[in-house]
C-alpha cells in the first residue's frame, strides 16, 4: 500500500515541474506573440552570403 | 491598385515593392519573395508622419530608446505597416541590410519592432531612414505616455495554468471516490481529500481573484453583475467542501471548484485573445506631428505644437499636417483636407489666404503664419465639440446584465425557499441543500456563452476586415435599425474614379508616356492617372514638379507636361463641381484634358440597398449636392446635404430620440461627433496605417460592401447567444432540481459542470461559424 504514497508524491512532483516550466515560459514572454515565431522558424536556414561566411 | 509590375520573373503589386526587391537582391535577401505570393506593403507610398531628424530629438529618443549600454542601443518602434509573414521576415533580418544592426525582433500582434544596434556606426535617424526605404517607416506621434498593452496579459496565463494544474490533480484524487474505492482504503481517501484542500487553495486565493474583485466592484457600484453569483458559488463550493472533508461527510467538490475556475478563465482568455490590437480611442494629439519647424530670425527650430503662438512662422513640408489655423505667407498651398472631410482632391491656396488646421500640404514646402494657438484652433474646437456630444450617448442595456440580475435574484430566492422547506421538513438537511443550490446554480456556462459567441463573431469579422472594439459592440450592432452613411470618403472612394479624356484620342504609346510621368508625382490626381491608364511604363528623366500646377518630364525623347492650363498653351476649361481637370501637353503641344470625377465604391449601391432590407438608411453629407450615382441609393427624404459636423451628430441624436438604434458609417474628422453619438460608430479606413477618428469599429474600405452581411451575422450571433443562455439555464434548472431534493452528490456536480460548459461553448462556436458560412463571410477552404 505504501507504494501508492510514493507514486502520488512522484506524480505530483512531475506535475509541479511542468507547472513551473509553464510559468517560466509565460514569464519569458513565449505567450506574448503567437504569430512571428511561427514565421521565424521557416526563415533561418536559408544559405546566404552572410551565413556562409560564418 | 490592380496594376502589376513585373521584373526578374517576379510579380510586384507596386513599384515600391520592386524597389525593395532590388535592394534586397543586392543584400542576398531575395528569399523574401518565396514566402508570400505578393509580398510588400500596401502603403509604401504612404505619407510618413514625422521627418527622420525628429527621431534624434531628446524627448523623442526618451520615448523610443529602451536602454543604451556598451554602445548598443535598443529602440522599440511602432510599425503599423507590417501585415504578412514576409514583413516579419524582412524586419527580423535587418542586420543583413545594415551591419550595425545587432538584432531585430517583431511582435506581430502589437505591430512592434525592437531593434538593437550599435549607435556608434548607425545613427537612430539613419535606422529610421532605412526602415522607411524598405517601406516600414515607424509611426511617431505626439501622444504622451505608453499605450496600454494589448493582447492577453501574462498574469491571465499564469492564473489559467495554475487553475489547470490544480484541476487535473484534483480530478485524479477524486476519481477513486467516484469509482467506489474499498472502505479499507479509508485512510487513502482521507489523504486524497486533504491533498484536494491543498490544491484548491491556489485556485481560490490566486486564480479566481479576478472574479472576486469584479464582484466587489459591482457591489460597491450597487450593481448586480454576472461575477457575483460566480464568486458566491466559488466561496460556497470551497466552504462546503472543506466542511464535508473535516466532518467526514464526503470528499467535497474540489474538482468541480478547480474545473469551474479553469473553464471561466478560458472564457476570459478568449475574450482577451479576440480583442483586436487596434487603437480605437484616439486623442487629437495622436494625429499631430510631434514637432513643427518654426522659423525665427532665419533659423529653423523644432518646437512642440502647443508652444506655437500667434504670429509665429512655421514651415510645412510635403505631406505634413498643418496643426494650427494660419495664413499662407509664402509658397503654393495645395491642401488636402481628407483627414477632416474625406475629400482627397487638394484645394489650391494662394499667398495671403487663410488655411485651417487639419489640412495636409501636398507639394513643396510652404510658410504659414500662425493665426491662433493650437488650443483655439478650428481642429481643436471640432474635436472638443464631439467630446461633449459623446457623454449624451444613450445607454443600451446589455443582455448579460439583465440576465445576471434576474439570475442572481432567482438563485437567492430558490435557495431561500429550499431552505425554508427543509427547515420545516428536516432541519438537519438545510445546510446541505442550501449550499448545493448555490453551488449548482453557479452560472459557469452562462458566463461562457457570451465571450465565446461574440468573441468568435469578432474574430470572423476581423478576418473579413471589420474590426470591433469589444464583444459589447457585437451586441449593440445586432440591435441596429438605422444606418447613416457619410458620402465623401465613405460611399465614394479615394481610389474609385471615373476618368474621361477629351481631345484627340491618345495612342497607346502616348498613354504610356503620360502614365510614366504621373507615377513620379505624389499628387492624388497623378495617382488616378497612373492607375487609370493601362499602358506599359517608360523611364522618365528631367522630372520637374511645379507645386500646385503640375509636372513635366522627358520620356522616350518626348517632353510630357501634365497639370493645369496655365502650364501650357491650353484653352481654359471650367469643370463642374466634383470634377477635376488635368491638361496634357506632349512636346509643348496641348493634346486635351482628362476629366476626373469621383465614383462610388464598387458594390456600394447593392450594399446600401441590402442594408435597407434590415434597417433604415440615411445619407448625411457636408456637400451641397450629391452626385446622381450616390443619390440613387437613398430615398430623397433620407438624404441630408450641407451638414456641419455638429449637425451630423445632431441628426444621429434626433434619430435616437425617435427610438432608433443608429449606426454611423463615416471616415473623416467631420464625422467624429456623429460616430461617437451613434450607438455603433464605424470608421472606414483605406489602410491600417491611416489615421481614423475614435469609434467602436474600423472597417477596411475594401470590406465595406460586406456590411449588410456583417450586420446580419451580428443579429444571428445575438440570437445564438440567447439560445445558449437558455441552454445553460436548462442545465442550471436540472442541477437545481438535484440540489433541492438533496441529491447533488460530488459525482453529479463533477459531471454536470464540465458537460454544461463544454456543450455550451461547442454549440455557440459551431452555430456562429455556420451562420458566417451561410453569409459567405467564411471561406470554404
Amino acid at each position: 500500500m505504501s507504494v501508492i504514497f510514493l507514486l502520488i508524491s512522484a506524480s505530483t512532483l512531475v506535475a509541479g515541474i511542468f507547472l513551473v516550466a509553464f510559468l517560466w515560459a509565460v514569464r519569458s514572454g513565449q505567450y506574448d506573440d503567437d504569430r512571428s515565431p511561427a514565421v521565424r522558424i521557416l526563415s533561418d536556414d536559408t544559405p546566404t552570403e552572410a551565413t556562409e561566411n560564418k | 491598385m490592380e496594376e502589376h509590375v513585373v521584373a526578374d520573373a517576379h510579380d510586384f503589386c507596386c513599384h515600391g515593392c520592386k524597389a525593395v526587391h532590388d535592394l534586397l537582391r543586392d543584400s542576398g535577401l531575395h528569399t523574401y519573395y518565396e514566402l508570400e505570393k505578393r509580398p510588400g506593403t500596401k502603403s509604401v507610398a504612404n505619407a510618413d508622419e514625422a521627418r527622420a531628424e525628429l527621431f534624434d530629438l531628446p524627448e523623442v529618443r526618451e520615448k523610443l530608446v529602451e536602454f543604451n549600454e556598451d554602445g548598443i542601443t535598443r529602440v522599440k518602434l511602432h510599425v503599423p505597416q507590417m501585415h504578412c509573414s514576409s514583413c516579419i521576415w524582412l524586419l527580423e533580418n535587418l542586420e543583413k541590410l545594415e551591419p550595425a544592426v545587432v538584432r531585430s525582433r517583431v511582435r506581430f500582434g502589437q505591430k512592434e519592432l525592437t531593434v538593437n544596434f550599435r549607435e556608434g556606426d548607425l545613427k537612430l535617424q539613419d535606422l529610421i531612414l532605412l526602415l522607411r526605404r524598405i517601406g516600414y517607416g515607424p509611426q511617431l506621434t505626439a501622444a504622451k505616455g505608453d499605450n496600454k498593452p494589448v493582447g492577453v496579459p501574462r498574469m491571465l496565463y499564469v492564473r489559467l495554468g495554475v487553475a489547470g494544474f490544480c484541476f487535473g490533480n484534483s480530478m485524479l484524487f477524486s476519481f477513486p471516490e467516484y469509482l467506489g474505492a474499498d472502505i479499507s482504503d479509508a485512510i487513502l481517501l482521507k489523504g486524497f481529500s486533504y491533498l484536494n484542500i491543498l490544491f484548491s487553495l491556489p485556485v481560490l486565493l490566486f486564480s479566481a481573484n479576478g472574479f472576486f474583485s469584479s464582484a466587489f466592484a459591482g457591489i460597491r457600484a450597487r450593481r448586480i453583475n454576472i461575477d457575483q453569483p460566480i464568486a458566491l458559488g466559488i466561496v460556497v463550493l470551497f466552504v462546503r467542501s472543506v466542511f464535508d472533508v473535516l466532518t467526514g461527510v464526503g470528499p467535497g467538490y474540489f474538482d468541480s471548484l478547480a474545473g469551474l475556475v479553469f473553464f471561466l478563465l478560458i472564457g476570459r482568455w478568449y475574450q482577451a485573445y479576440t480583442y483586436q490590437a487596434l487603437s480605437f480611442d484616439r486623442t487629437l494629439e495622436d494625429f499631430l506631428p510631434i514637432a513643427v519647424v518654426r522659423l525665427r530670425n532665419g533659423t529653423e527650430e523644432h518646437v512642440g505644437v502647443g508652444d506655437l503662438i500667434q504670429g509665429d512662422r512655421i514651415l510645412v513640408r510635403d505631406q505634413e499636417l498643418i496643426p494650427v489655423d494660419g495664413i499662407l505667407r509664402s509658397g503654393h498651398g495645395h491642401i488636402d483636407n481628407s483627414f477632416i472631410t474625406g475629400e482627397p482632391l487638394p484645394i489650391r491656396k494662394n499667398e495671403g489666404e487663410a488655411i485651417r488646421a487639419g489640412g495636409r500640404q501636398r507639394g513643396a514646402a510652404i510658410e504659414v503664419e500662425v493665426l491662433r494657438a493650437f488650443s483655439d484652433s478650428h481642429l481643436k474646437r471640432l474635436w472638443e465639440e464631439h467630446r461633449n456630444v459623446s457623454s449624451e450617448r444613450p445607454l443600451m442595456p446589455r443582455t448579460i446584465d439583465a440576465v445576471a440580475r434576474r439570475f442572481t435574484v432567482a438563485v437567492l430566492l430558490i435557495a431561500l425557499f429550499a431552505g425554508l422547506f427543509w427547515w420545516w421538513y428536516d432541519p438537519s438537511q438545510i445546510w446541505q441543500v442550501v449550499t448545493a443550490v448555490l453551488i449548482v446554480a453557479c452560472p459557469c456556462a452562462l458566463a461562457l456563452s457570451m465571450p465565446f459567441g461574440y468573441g468568435h463573431t469578432i474574430r470572423l469579422l476581423g478576418k473579413r476586415g471589420l474590426f470591433l472594439r469589444d464583444a459589447e459592440v457585437v451586441e449593440r450592432m445586432s440591435f441596429i435599425d438605422a444606418v447613416v452613411f457619410d458620402k465623401t470618403g465613405t460611399l465614394t472612394a479615394r481610389e474609385a474614379w471615373d476618368m474621361r479624356f477629351t481631345g484627340a484620342p491618345l495612342s497607346e504609346h502616348e498613354r504610356s508616356l503620360v502614365r510614366s510621368l504621373a507615377r513620379n508625382s505624389t499628387h492624388p490626381l497623378s495617382a488616378v492617372l497612373y492607375s487609370g491608364l493601362k499602358a506599359p511604363l517608360k523611364e522618365v528623366g528631367n522630372v520637374n514638379e511645379i507645386p500646385g500646377q503640375g509636372i513635366s518630364g522627358t520620356a522616350d525623347g518626348v517632353e510630357v507636361t501634365l497639370g493645369s492650363a496655365s502650364l501650357m498653351d491650353a484653352p481654359s476649361f471650367t469643370p463642374e463641381k466634383g470634377e477635376a481637370v488635368v491638361h496634357v501637353a506632349l512636346d509643348g503641344r496641348h493634346r486635351g484634358h482628362f476629366i476626373v470625377r469621383k465614383q462610388a465604391r464598387a458594390g456600394m449601391g447593392d450594399s446600401v440597398r441590402d442594408v435597407h432590407l434590415g434597417a433604415a438608411t440615411y445619407l448625411v453629407t457636408g456637400d451641397l449636392t450629391v452626385d446622381p450615382e450616390v443619390a440613387a441609393m437613398f430615398t430623397p427624404e433620407h438624404t441630408v446635404t450641407g451638414c456641419t459636423p455638429a449637425e451630423k451628430a445632431k441628426f444621429v441624436k434626433q434619430l435616437q430620440k425617435e427610438g432608433r438604434r443608429v449606426m454611423m458609417v463615416g471616415d473623416g474628422l467631420n464625422d467624429a461627433g456623429a460616430l461617437l453619438q451613434s450607438d455603433v460608430g464605424v470608421t472606414v479606413s483605406e489602410s491600417s496605417a491611416a489615421l481614423t477618428p475614435a469609434s467602436d469599429a474600423i472597417v477596411d474600405a475594401s470590406a465595406l460592401h460586406a456590411l449588410p452581411r456583417m450586420l446580419r451575422l451580428t443579429r444571428s450571433a445575438h440570437r445564438i447567444v440567447i439560445a445558449s443562455l437558455i441552454l445553460s439555464l436548462l442545465y442550471n434548472v436540472t442541477g437545481v432540481s438535484f440540489a433541492v431534493s438533496g441529491h447533488l452528490t460530488p459525482l453529479v456536480a463533477a459531471i454536470l459542470m464540465p458537460l454544461s460548459s463544454v456543450s455550451v461553448v461547442g454549440f455557440v462556436s459551431l452555430a456562429v461559424w455556420w451562420v458566417a458560412r451561410r453569409e459567405a463571410l467564411v471561406s470554404h477552404t
